[in-house]
């Protein structure tokens, strides 16, 4: 029997092992593994998963002797990460971009000369031998593999799209290019034969160039794609690599993946703590603000949590580990940014909406041109056939391929000039139908970083920076910071820090404090100028017999505003109080104002109370707030507001914890001096750390959009005015001019080269 | 000296081979240990003063390399 002790002593680890080849492999490594080391209580291999799932004592064989024994016998045993999908993921995405890239040259080295050719001959700029047939043929053999080589692709999402019974871009693209190709086909084939029956123009050029200029597009949009996975890189790079552990009365230092639950690790000031876990010893000042959103460091000590991959500032500190590997929280935070982002809906591409509607309508079109040309008029079938044809060409919409692309890629560009970082064009696009735009508090719509609010003088109140105070009271004022800036010099503390620079900004010259004394995390004692000077919380007072009266009613308000207290006490007698809290920056009151007049509704998020939320709110002029939100309840309170909200929302956040719901939500905005995480993880990063960049990238989204739709509008405007005209509707006039009553082919590649003109120019007035 | 060649059916790889090999050569009085992943022969050599075949069975039993019942006298 095993006592309770044995039992809890015990540990487990996952080793993840490669160059099993058979069942056999894994009962060897199980039985090496029980039999041959010591220490080992059960050990079970699976096979099919690449996994050792082993239990031992850790006080006789640790993580390093288990992988040594496995290697000894032929096997190796990978160090644990996710980041193998991570590879993957990129080398699939890497391999499109490649294979896109290839085919769009490939495209292009076709189509050029082709169209070249095509236009001087229509031009009449080359000389007879350009009419040639043989010419044709030449045609044909350059346009061939763009058709079905660069073009593949859309022949098979073509076929797709219609095997649901919807008819997307790739229809367009596919009927378009196809028709003219096809056409041409037994154009060249009787000319060559020294038949011009069939007609005596070829379409080639513009099936080549409709997919070459497509595939462009779609070059563009799959490079955009390729940063997004980035993401999970940087949530990965805060964990530390390393951990120092007490083993056998000494502290060394192992692989993260080595720690375990029960581990007591040891965190010297400035270090990075590795896992998550609980307090034995020491006192500290911890910065979760890349955890927890919270800007102010929180105090930690004995039986106090601690997070996996926040920073240790000050004392030293020893905690027992509790959860290590895919259990910490910073391991959950990077799941829960994976699944938003698996999670998110793809959006209907407007150029398809447009299609689907335009394709059906195109179709119907052509096939009555062709029976009424053929059937009511007996015009003949191939007259008939080439006025179906003519409808397709020409109802081919060229420049729909530019539409889009361009747009935003000026758009981008513009963004960027302003410091507004599109991560990719569906970022854009969504953001100008915002409804909702919810603000995370601290650093967003604060500094983030705490200041002097607030100093009090007993009975007499003074701003802090108010011009309002009379010279006396801020003299007293002064004198108050004075003596505390002088003990805190020096600090490290974040709110001794707050103090020092309130004193800065005051122009202050502090003296040198002696007799300094650290009272364990309650405050600072020091003798300046002969006082005794003492700084910190009602606690540390009470303990050292200080009377509180006539500071508590104010105390109390100034906690009520969410600020923290520092009581200050001259030689034994409370004199002042002095509030630090984290304050609006500038600009976040007027860019909440913006957003209203833009039309949205504007939330506050944070994990404040409610009554300390409601305060800040009303200073910015936002009426609704979600309170008291637990930093892993961010992204299903943004799924909520989705299901409410008939429109789409956005989140405006920095910091790692927000990072889950800037990918929940529908665009989520990264404000600067946010970490580099929250910024790949959000559609949209803002460089300045002004919120009023919010309404501008609005704004910029809604020109965009403004300016795709136009472009789809000229993109297709010729089209469809020409489409009539195509389709013989100017026959009867016998006064209008044969290429109206007929349509001339240049006046159909004059259209398009028009349409790719006015849309490629259109979106670069978004530039202004 | 005793030598026997035998017929191990579990065998399927350059692992299983390995295995065998580095156990059977951690048994006292085993002299050499000859397997073939192709074949699944193996031929043990042993002093049969300090070991017996029964220990030598024994064993690849317990490593899941039972010795096909029928035994091959070369």
């Amino acid at each position: 029997m095993k006592s309770a002790q044995e039992v809890a002593d015990q540990k487990q680890i996952i080793l993840p092992i490669t160059g099993m080849t058979c069942a056999n492999c894994a009962a060897t490594i199980q039985r090496t593994l029980e039999k041959k080391v010591a220490g080992v209580v059960v050990a079970t291999v699976n096979f099919a998963t690449e996994k050792a799932r082993v239990e031992y004592d850790p006080s006789q064989v640790s993580r390093r002797d288990l992988v040594e024994a496995i290697e000894k016998i032929g096997y190796s045993v990978t160090e644990s990460g996710p980041d193998g999908l991570e590879d993957r993921e990129r080398a699939a995405r890497q391999a499109e971009i490649q294979a896109q890239t290839y085919k769009f040259w490939i495209g292009l080295a076709f189509s050029l000369p082709l169209f070249v050719l095509s236009m001087t001959r229509d031009f009449g700029l080359l000389r007879a031998w350009a009419d040639a047939s043989w010419v044709n043929g030449l045609m044909l053999l350059l346009a061939t593999p763009v058709q079905f080589y660069v073009g593949w692709d859309y022949y098979v999402g073509a076929f797709k799209a219609l095997r649901n019974r919807t008819a997307n871009m790739d229809v367009l693209i596919v009927m378009g290019s196809s028709a003219a190709y096809f056409y041409s086909i037994p154009v060249t084939v009787a000319l060559i034969l020294g038949s011009s029956a069939l007609g005596t123009h070829v379409y080639y050029e513009t099936a080549a160039v409709i997919i070459t200029l497509i595939k462009l597009g779609k070059l563009l949009e799959v490079q955009a794609k390729g940063k997004t996975s980035a993401a999970i890189k940087k949530l990965m790079g805060l964990r530390p690599k390393t951990a120092r552990v007490q083993r056998d009365h000494q502290e060394i230092d192992i692989p993260i993946s080595e720690v375990a639950v029960g581990d007591i690790v040891v965190v010297r000031p400035g270090e990075k703590i590795p896992v998550d876990g609980l307090v034995t010893e020491g006192r500290s000042a911890v910065d979760e603000s890349m955890m927890t959103g919270e800007s102010l460091p929180v105090t930690k000590q004995t039986g106090d949590e601690v997070i996996g991959g926040s920073i240790n500032k000050q004392g030293r500190l020893q905690f027992e580990a509790r959860k290590v590997g895919a259990e910490t929280a910073l391991a959950q935070i990077i799941r829960l940014v994976e699944e938003a982002q698996g999670s998110r809906a793809p959006i209907q591409r407007l150029a398809d909406q447009v299609a689907g509607v335009f394709v059906p309508i195109v179709l119907l079109i052509a096939l009555v041109t062709f029976l009424i040309w053929w059937v009511v008029v007996d015009l003949g079938l191939t007259a008939a056939m080439i006025r179906m044809v003519a409808v397709l060409v020409i109802a081919c919409p060229c420049a729909l391929g530019l539409a889009t692309p361009t747009a935003i890629m000026v758009a981008t560009g513009r963004g960027a000039q302003q410091g507004i970082l599109f991560k990719n064009s569906q970022a854009l696009e969504q953001a100008h139908s915002l409804e909702v735009v919810v603000l995370d508090k601290t650093g967003t719509l604060t500094l983030g970083e705490p200041s002097v609010t607030d100093i009090w003088v007993k009975d007499q109140k003074l701003k802090h920076g108010s011009d309002t105070a009379a010279s006396d009271s801020s003299d007293s004022s002064n004198r108050l910071l004075y003596l505390a800036a002088s003990v805190e010099a020096g600090s490290e503390h974040p709110l001794g820090e707050a103090i020092v620079r309130a004193a800065q900004e005051r122009e202050l010259q502090l003296a040198q404090p002696e007799e300094f004394e650290a009272q364990t995390g309650q405050g600072v004692v020091a003798r300046v100028e002969g006082r005794r000077v003492a700084l910190g919380n009602a606690k540390m007072m009470k303990e050292s017999a200080v009377p509180l009266e006539g500071l508590e009613a104010e105390a109390k308000r100034l906690q009520s505003e969410a600020k923290t207290v520092v009581w200050v006490a001259v030689d034994g007698e409370a004199v002042g109080l002095i509030g630090i809290a984290d304050t609006l920056k500038p600009g976040s009151k007027e860019a909440v104002h913006q957003m209203q007049e833009l039309g949205l509704t504007v939330i506050m998020m944070t994990g404040d109370n409610a009554a300390t939320a409601r305060k800040i709110a009303e200073q910015v002029g936002i009426d609704r707030v979600l309170s008291e939100v637990l930093p892993g309840e961010k992204a299903s309170q943004i799924q909520k507001l989705q299901t409410q909200s008939r429109g789409l929302v956005g989140m405006v956040g920095d910091g790692i914890n927000d990072a889950p719901a800037l990918a929940q939500a529908d665009v989520g905005i990264a404000i600067g001096t946010g970490t580099d995480v929250a910024m790949e993880t959000a559609d949209v990063t803002l460089m300045r750390g002004d919120l009023r960049s919010v309404p501008q990238a609005i704004a910029l989204s809604k020109a965009t959009l403004r300016t795709i739709k136009q472009n789809l509008f000229w993109a297709f405007f010729y089209n469809v005015v020409l489409i009539p005209v195509a389709a013989g509707v100017l026959y009867p006039f016998a006064a209008l001019p044969g290429a109206l009553r007929s349509l001339h082919p240049i006046l159909a590649a004059l259209a398009m080269a028009f349409s790719s003109v006015t849309v490629v120019t259109n979106s670069l007035r978004l530039k202004q | 000296m005793e030598t026997k060649t035998f017929r191990v059916p579990n065998i399927t790889c350059d692992h299983c081979v390995m295995t065998i090999r580095r156990e059977l050569s951690e048994l006292e009085g085993v002299a050499s240990v000859q397997a073939d992943p192709h074949t699944q022969g193996v031929t043990v050599e042993w002093d049969e003063t300090s070991l017996s075949w029964e220990q030598v069975r024994h064993l690849l039993e317990e490593i899941h390399f039972p010795p096909e019942d029928q035994e091959t006298v070369p």
